[in-house]
């Protein structure tokens, strides 16, 4: 049975329901009020996010359903991202954030993780110029807090 | 990042800590978001190049603290101090800059700021190690050679910074040797959650008792885990840390989770260690490895008196002969020592069970969810588990080749089997319902001394039949894993392609697969349909008997869950079909 979405800018996608239950939110909403023919509103998600959030789980409508293992490290994990989602995750900064924001709303936790490594991957190796740059972050500090902060934070930096 | 701190939180985890720092630098908000990342755990976190940046982080605060306390001795009318009070040290920190008020307006340094992030340290003793005094040339020297400050004086400081850290803590010999170096570790052991006691093998450097004595009493609640493992003790006179009676009467307020104790075998014969065990009353898990049989006997007492909630053992991993081999006729005692039975008995090679240890182990069959022992002399041992654990979810009786080789318990195949002639079926045995990972090697399933093909192919093919039909019946599996002869994995690829590309080596021809399990539908894979929840198939040494795509095709039918197989070859036929049209199980 297929069920309807509306965005924040109230535009209406319609999906079949084991491709919305991805979404631990809906799949829980859909449970309370029992199946009906009304749409979802979801006003914390746009349109341009939500028809990215619905491509990716009509892509992984059929995965199992992900186990946490808490005792893996997730460093070790950190880089294993599928081809699929790599290509998925090739979008500007902000369309990334706003991604992970939703499926954080939305409760799908493996578009969360995959979110979560693209910007963890994105950062490992920068300096702090280059992460300013890549998250068009202003540099805040005066040259002497800038020296104040450097000198308390490199003996954890790799040189 | 986010303004969510769940989300910065999965993303920090996902950072290693170079990124972490360089990220604390990017802008304040981001320095604020990140800076609890970076100090979580140190000196884990600290570089390998960054000792020295590092220690003057410490030693500045630790001068503006001293700073601060002479300043609140002098008389109030008196001006206070223009200069750092210089260090006798030859080692030079950077001047602090100050005012006339220095200490209140000076902006505070980052180890007063950031101290309060500090949660974890691990480990205590590289703390301690990496504050020693750099020399110019980037060496160390011992504190000894430097007056003052010393890396015990910084040490102390930085914990003092640091409120909220617990620690792990390996207390060495050369710890208690220093009188100023064990001060300062006793006045760290209250926040120690994992604490190692470790003496040297060295018998002219035997641990002093009186500080084994004082380590222990210095623990507070907060402590989980306890190892001691100290081959040779100092005995003062008149106050051994045994014989004494004022022993009897020491209260350890630590109430650790684990125990361990590692290498006391040469405890004193009239050993009295109650007032240790009477601290082991929440220990949910205890091991052992090369203790001597004198204190087995006392642990024994310990667990049966002191230990209630003890559930778990592991016995000596590792090779025999290494201070690890706990003799046979010790398991006994230690396994029948549980009031409540064990859920989890872990057992490495260096100690083997013969049909003593399983009736110890059985006496309480109802609670064991996990077993893995490798050195079984009694060949029945593993069936009688099978048939009388019926909450058993995991028995392991083969270890791959972490040590170089590989170690397994061998099972008989007619014992696997227990066949009932009356029913014509195998006999249930009550583990079938619940074991979900099994590791396991049967044998014999040739006649003896034959290693081709046996000339009674009937008694062969019923015998592959019915072991297939023994293993279906473990319908709850997850794992299975089906040794073969002790050959390692790694080796074994090696050999088997010298074997495949006729280049043959005296262990290429040996008798390699001679007696192994067929898995195949000729040989009764299909007695195996049950496994609906069967994730993971490992038969590391007996991939040329799965060989046929057939074989293969009819697992991936039947079970519907399988996600990783490992030991399919390398080039037969089955794995490239296998690869070709299940790119999602994982092949290995």
């Amino acid at each position: 049975m297929p069920v309807t979405l509306t965005s924040l800018d109230d535009v209406k996608f319609t999906v079949d329901k084991d491709v919305a239950e991805r979404s631990i939110l809906i799949k829980n909403m859909i449970e309370d009020v029992g199946e009906s023919d009304s749409p979802i509103p979801l006003p914390n998600v746009s349109s341009a996010v939500l028809k990215k959030v619905i491509e990716y789980c009509e892509h992984h409508r059929n995965d199992p359903v992900q186990v946490q293992d808490e005792t893996d490290d997730p460093r070790k994990r950190s880089n294993d991202i599928e081809e699929w989602d790599m290509k998925f995750m090739a979008v500007d900064q902000e369309m990334l954030f706003e991604i992970i924001l939703a499926a954080n709303y939305l409760d799908i936790k493996p578009l969360l993780d995959v979110g979560c490594k693209t910007v963890a991957n994105i950062i490992k190796g920068k300096t702090p110029e280059e992460i300013r740059k890549t998250f068009n972050i202003v540099n805040d500090f005066t040259p002497e807090e800038e020296a104040q902060i450097k000198k308390e934070n490199e003996w954890a930096e790799d040189r | 990042m986010f303004d969510i701190t769940e989300l910065d939180e999965m993303v920090c985890a996902l950072l290693d800590p170079s990124s972490l720092a360089k990220c604390a630098q990017v802008s304040k908000k981001w320095s604020r978001v990140f800076a609890p990342y970076v100090w979580k755990n140190i000196p884990k976190t600290v570089t390998q190049k960054g000792w020295c940046e590092f220690r003057e982080l410490v030693l500045e605060d630790y001068q503006q603290e001293q700073q601060r306390q002479e300043q609140q001795q002098q008389p109030q009318q008196q001006p206070p101090p223009k200069r750092v009070r210089k260090s006798k040290s030859t080692y030079v920190a950077k001047p602090i800059s100050h005012t006339s008020e220095p200490t209140e307006s000076s902006a505070p340094l980052a180890l007063t700021k950031f101290g309060r992030l500090v949660r974890h340290v691990e480990e205590f003793a590289e703390l301690l190690m990496g504050l020693e005094p750099p020399l110019p040339g980037g060496g160390k020297l011992s504190s000894k050679e430097h007056s003052d400050p010393s890396a015990p004086d910084l040490a102390r400081h930085f914990l003092k910074r640091c409120p909220n850290a617990l620690l792990d803590l390996q207390v060495d010999y050369e710890h208690v040797k220093s009188k100023k170096m064990f001060t300062v570790v006793l006045e760290a052991i209250p926040r120690v959650d994992n604490l190692t006691i470790r003496g040297k093998y060295d018998g002219r450097k035997p641990f002093p008792d009186s500080s084994f004595q004082k380590i222990l009493l210095a623990t507070s609640d907060r402590l989980r885990s306890l190892t001691i493992d100290i081959p040779r003790f100092r005995l003062t006179k008149g106050a051994d840390i045994i014989g004494s009676p004022n022993v009897r009467d020491l209260e350890i307020t630590a109430r650790p989770k684990t125990l361990k104790l590692i290498t006391l075998a040469e405890i004193n014969l009239c050993a009295d260690w109650s007032w240790i065990w009477r601290a082991c009353g929440q220990v949910e898990k205890i091991e052992i490895s090369g203790i001597s049989q004198q204190l087995v006997k006392d642990l024994a007492k310990g667990i049966r008196d002191s230990m209630p909630c003890v559930d778990t053992v592991v016995f000596g991993k590792g090779f025999p002969g290494y201070g690890n081999a706990l003799c046979a006729a010790n398991l006994p005692s230690i396994l029948s020592a549980s009031t409540n039975g064990w859920k989890a008995v872990h057992c490495g090679y260096s100690s083997q069970w013969q049909s003593s240890a399983f009736d110890a182990l059985l006496q309480h069959a109802s609670p064991l969810e996990e077993l893995s022992i490798v050195n079984v002399r009694d060949r029945g041992g593993i069936p009688r588990v099978l048939k009388s654990c019926p909450n058993l979810r995991k028995l392991v009786t083969i270890d791959d080749g972490r040590h170089g080789s590989s170690e397994f318990a061998e099972v008989d195949a007619q014992d696997f089997i227990d066949w009932d002639p009356a029913r014509n079926a195998v006999q249930p045995w009550v583990s079938a319902a619940n074991l979900e990972t099994l590791a396991i090697k049967v044998t014999g399933i040739l006649p003896q001394g034959s290693n081709e093909l046996p000339v009674d192919f009937q008694r062969f093919y019923e015998t592959q039949q019915r072991i297939c039909e023994r293993l279906g019946e473990f319908k709850a599996l997850k794992v299975l894993t089906l040794g073969h002869r002790a050959i390692v994995a790694e080796r074994r690829s090696v050999w088997l392609n010298r074997w495949r590309t006729g280049y043959r080596t005296t262990i290429s021809t040996s008798p390699m697969q001679g007696e192994c399990l067929h898995l195949t539908l000729a040989m009764g894979l299909d007695r195996m349909g049950g496994f609906k929840n069967l994730e993971e198939l490992h038969i590391p040494n007996m991939d040329h008997h799965v060989t046929v795509k057939e074989d293969v095709e009819w697992m991936v039918d039947n079970w519907p869950k399988i996600s990783r197989v490992r030991g399919l070859g390398v080039v037969t036929e089955a794995r490239k079909w296998l690869k070709e049209t299940h790119p999602e199980i994982q092949l290995e």
